[in-house]
């Protein structure tokens, strides 16, 4: 028997049991920081709510972008202000240790509902004191009902769509088919152009908007009833950033004042000295631009919950001139720098994004977070961008372990090799960081959408695997989320889902057992299919027109370059000049794939079963039908490089794209096709029954473009080339493609495994697929963890786009990865 | 043919598992491929008896698999009972296939091959007791510029393993723990030459560590 080899972070788990909690004096600030909080559990801090309750309240009738700016100013004013014990970067947005803050105007409808069970919930559960439980249900949730976009959303759409949305409850639950995840955030992923706020400060934007204030025709309607309110908005929020910043200072400097320690002292004067600098005036040094960086992410979270929350840009690339400047002057060393990033990593993991709608927590498992932080990549003149300040956020990344942030890494073809090995070595760790996005395929589409080189090159990672150029990214309606493994389930019952009973809910493609040949079947499928496009479109029209009067983004607006040019907010539907780049989601590409390669050999081809035997089969879950679940399950399947599947996965890709290509333009953007889930498998799995691939009722489906759980028996490469295989690389309507690996720590391991997983990387990146992450675990552990999750409490999985704590994760959704098939070296 | 081979060579590599191998190894990590001909096999872990299959019964003409379990000393390896098995519990090892085909196969990896120096490694068994098939693939693979390796016990035709340098870019020996003069005396068949002679005399063969 051979013994396990085990991930650095595994082995780390192991010593951290046997040394039993024996914390050295030698333990950096940042580790005593991250120990005072780490595993605890989140509460919600209800001040962000019940200041922007109390703002609206006040601010009746004016324009929504106004009131936005004056609730932020009321925020700023007004709420608690921190300086944590021993931090260099100061602000958070709630109270100590994890915090989740409420956005009530997305979630006012249910809000006095979803609370009840808050703390008891199976899926990233928080903590409510019983005085902020009484200031929600008296002073927030009641302003909020009736306001909210989500109920003007399900009043607006028609009865067919509405069916396929949502259930006939009174809190318009999702339905898991064609899901609109437009209600349970206020924008997609999102990246701010820091660069801007860090060359002329919030000082400076000000001083923008007053001069185009100034500039302003007072008889022309437009000027006076968009602009003006706009421009005031502007405003407001830059004073309400710099007060925020100021009240900081002010506190950091009364408790400088009562300080004894001298070290502390002086550390507490200089962040006064800092908070009353930024962001209000550019930064000199790379502490101060860190500060001013993390103040703006910060006030971003506070003005909205944009969705995965406010990924951070090429921080290696804005932040490197005052690394350089200050090294240079030697004013800064390299650990001095990864200690205030690892002030930031720290603060950024005490915020926890909390979900109430039920769809919203599900589909963000494990408290789940992409505030994505990009590095490597290309420079704007399209060379390489690797800096030493990119080697440090890997060092950085091995070095403190913790899931935050998710560094997410470009790949291009001349990345150096050092960067590469660099990659590897930080994927090695096995905590699932970094993610990698490949430039040789997002830049060519993103110049096919109409880029110019510049913007292309220079783009940042968003959310789970999206990308971004600040300036010219103009869409942030959230979009669809389809289920066609449930338009499968569909053509098997004419209409109709076994969870759902006799509701026809699809369209009646005719009883199953009547299918001739695989052709009508498939046909059949593509019907379903098309209807839930159709549907979805529907929803995204409206979810367009309602949004505009929902949410407003003055904070937002005031970094883009292009919402201060023609004073329109970034949530309005059509800015001039910028690149409208939409979605929708396919969910249970795997299990679709699967299921139809096994109706066509099985019961078609080969004959072996009738399709009236695999119904009776499915509608028993398959107990007492083990030989035909056998038989479907040992049909072809997605991911092993076998074209009998892959075929009908480039079909069904094929489809889609045909039908965007056509129907998107109308609405004014481009709704790519995406296969990205969060973990929306786990949830939508539950509505659907047992599929013909042999999966069992209800059960999560395949995620991302990742092979059905367990069924890529060919290994990683024939999963790649299978993700190759059903792309169509003729349409430029794609976007990104999850990819989750599974690697046993025997894969890579020493030298040679590093070698060996660049060699992958590098195949992955000639390929051109979108994007890669790896999980480098042993099955074993995982199992290990699940019965004794009090020693794992540290272990850190790639789940999703992101990573978080195994043991934080519902009991469904760790079957799921550990379902995962583990590609081992043999 | 296992693609994705990590530890057969540098890079990522498809390796060929040939069939027959003149030694038996207690240690051998393969003893499917120890014999020349093609066998079926039973994975037990995969049948599905209990749950009250009984496909494969009275499928074989020579009373092999009866029951469930498969008697090797009637088997003739005709292969007709692979195809029953819902389950896919019972296979054969060992396939004929050109090379051709084989090659196809593994050029389909071929954009794995190019980083690292990834390729073909020939392994099993022994290749070089098809000794002249085993030439023909490395041909082949040269051909089409893709890297070969060979994992070989040495206890081969000289001629066939000579010719092999020339055309293949590495050879692994892999039983390097005991001494080869234990293991001729036991295990000897056909006219075989001691490795350590053969390479000093060869050029173009480099042995992996």
């Amino acid at each position: 028997m051979s013994i396990l080899e085990l991930s650095p972070q595994e082995k780390r788990l192991k010593e951290a049991h046997k040394s039993d909690k024996n914390k050295t004096t030698e333990e950096s600030r940042t580790r005593r920081i991250l120990n005072r909080f780490a595993g605890t559990r989140p509460v919600i801090d209800v001040e962000r709510g019940k200041y922007f309750t109390e703002s609206f309240r006040q601010t009746e009738g004016q324009p929504l972008i106004l009131r936005w700016a004056k609730a932020l100013y009321l925020y700023a004013e007004k709420a608690t202000i921190y300086i944590d014990e021993e931090q260099l970067i100061v602000g958070r947005a709630g109270k100590e240790g994890r915090y989740g803050i409420l956005y009530p105007e997305l979630d006012g409808d249910f809000l006095d509902e979803a609370i009840k069970d808050i703390s008891s919930r199976e899926t990233s559960p928080f903590d409510l004191s019983e005085e902020d439980r009484e200031v929600i249900l008296h002073e927030i949730a009641p302003y909020w009902k009736g306001k909210t976009f989500h109920e003007d959303l399900a009043k607006a759409l028609p009865e067919d769509t509405k069916r396929l949305t949502y259930n006939e409850d009174s809190e318009n639950t999702s339905r898991y088919i064609v899901n609109e995840t437009a209600s349970f955030r206020s924008s997609i992923q999102w990246v701010h152009d820091y660069e801007k706020p860090l060359h002329i400060g919030f000082n400076g934007i000000r001083a923008e908007a007053e001069k185009a204030l100034e500039a302003l025709d007072e008889f022309s309607a437009v000027d006076t009833m968009e602009k003006k309110p706009f421009l005031e908005a502007e405003i407001y929020t830059a004073n309400a950033i710099i007060l925020w910043a100021e009240r900081h200072a002010q506190a950091a400097a009364e408790k400088a004042a009562i300080e004894n320690d001298p070290q502390r002292k002086a550390e507490l004067e200089e962040i006064a000295r800092i908070c009353r600098k930024v962001p209000a005036n550019p930064p000199d040094t790379f502490h101060e631009a860190v500060q001013s960086q993390w103040f703006i992410q910060l006030f971003s979270r506070v003005e909205q919950k944009t969705g995965t929350i406010i990924s951070n840009g090429r921080m290696d690339q804005y932040l490197y001139p005052y690394y350089k400047a200050d090294k240079e002057k030697g004013i800064l060393d390299d650990e001095k720098a990864e200690e205030l990033l690892e002030c930031v990593w720290v603060s950024m993991a005490q915020y926890i994004d909390l979900y109430l709608s039920k769809a919203g927590g599900s589909f963000n498992e494990g408290y789940a977070h992409w505030e994505a932080v990009t590095v490597g990549g290309q420079t704007k003149s399209g060379e390489d961008a690797t800096n030493d300040l990119t080697y440090l956020f890997l060092k950085s990344k091995r070095e403190f372990p913790l899931n935050y942030p998710d560094l997410a890494a470009r790949i291009h073809t001349r990345s150096p090799k050092r960067y590469l090995y660099e990659v590897a070595e930080t994927i090695k760790d096995g905590s699932g960081f970094p993610k990698l996005i490949n430039d040789e395929e997002v830049i060519p589409l993103l110049l096919a959408k109409g880029a110019t080189f510049e913007e292309a090159y220079d783009y940042a990672v968003s959310g789970c695997a999206e990308v971004r150029m600040p300036n010219r990214d103009t869409y942030t309606s959230p979009c669809a989320y389809i289920n066609f493994a449930a338009a499968l389930e569909m053509v098997l019952y004419n209409g109709k889902m076994q969870k759902y009973g006799e509701e026809v809910i699809g369209l009646k493609t005719g009883e199953a057992e009547d299918f001739q040949s695989f052709d009508e079947f498939l046909e059949a499928y593509l019907k379903q299919q098309k209807n839930f496009m159709k549907h979805a479109f529907i929803q995204q029209h409206e979810i367009i027109r309602l949004r505009a009067q929902h949410f407003a983004s003055p904070l937002g607006s005031s970094l883009h370059a292009l919402c201060m040019e023609q004073c329109k907010d970034i949530h309005q539907p059509h800015i001039k000049g910028g690149i409208d780049l939409g979605y929708f989601e396919f969910i249970g590409y795997g299990t679709v794939i699967d299921s139809l390669a096994a109706m066509k050999k099985v019961v078609f081809e080969d004959k072996r079963l009738s399709l009236a035997r695999v119904k009776e089969a499915l509608l028993h879950n398959f107990e007492g039908y083990e030989i035909e679940r056998q038989l479907l399950k040992n049909a072809p399947k997605y991911g092993n490089d076998d074209s009998y599947a892959d075929e009908i996965g480039k079909t069904l890709d094929r489809e889609l794209l045909e039908y965007t290509k056509k129907y998107s333009q109308e609405l004014g953007v481009h709704l790519d096709l995406r296969y990205v889930p969060f973990t929306s498998n786990v949830p939508f799995g539950k509505v659907v029954s047992a599929t013909p691939d042999g999966r069992k009722a209800y059960v999560p489906l395949s995620d991302g473009s990742s092979a059905s759980q367990g069924a890529d028996k060919n290994g990683p490469t024939a999963v790649l080339l299978s993700n190759f295989a059903t792309k169509n690389y003729d349409f430029r309507n794609r976007a990104a493609r999850l990819l989750n690996i599974k690697l046993s720590p025997q894969c890579v391991k020493g030298e040679e495994g590093t070698e060996k997983l660049v060699a992958f990387i590098e195949t992955w990146r000639d390929l051109k697929l979108w994007h890669i992450q790896f999980n480098v675990i042993n099955r074993e552990t995982l199992l290990e963890a699940q019965k004794h999750p009090e020693e794992y409490g540290n272990l850190l999985v790639r789940v999703a786009g992101y990573s978080a704590y195994f043991c934080e994760l519902s009991k469904d959704l760790q079957d799921d990865i550990i379902s995962r098939t583990e590609h081992v070296a043999v | 043919m296992q693609p994705y081979s990590l530890h057969d060579g540098p890079g990522i590599r498809t390796v060929i598992f040939m069939k027959g191998c003149p030694l038996r190894c207690p240690w051998c990590s393969n003893p499917e491929s120890q014999k020349r001909q093609p066998e079926v096999y039973l994975d037990d872990t995969k049948c599905i008896r209990s749950f009250g299959c009984d496909l494969c019964d009275g499928i074989c003409s020579w009373q092999a698999l009866k029951a469930g379990s498969l008697n090797h000393a009637l088997c003739t390896a005709c292969g007709s009972c692979t195809d029953v098995c819902p389950a896919k519990a019972i296979g054969i090892y060992g396939e004929k296939k050109g090379a051709g085909e084989i090659l196809d196969r593994v050029e389909r990896e071929s954009v794995f091959y190019a980083h690292g120096q990834g390729g073909m490694t020939l392994s099993g068994g022994e290749p070089f007791l098809q000794g002249a098939f085993a030439l023909e693939l490395l041909r082949e693979a040269k051909k089409r510029r893709i890297h070969t390796a060979v994992e070989t016990c040495g206890y081969c035709d000289a001629e066939n393993f000579k010719r092999s340098g020339g055309i293949s870019g590495l050879h692994f020996l892999r039983y390097q723990m005991y001494g080869f003069r234990k293991t001729r005396s036991l295990y000897w068949a056909g006219e075989y030459i001691d490795i350590g002679k053969c390479v000093d005399a060869v050029p173009g063969i480099s042995l992996a560590p």
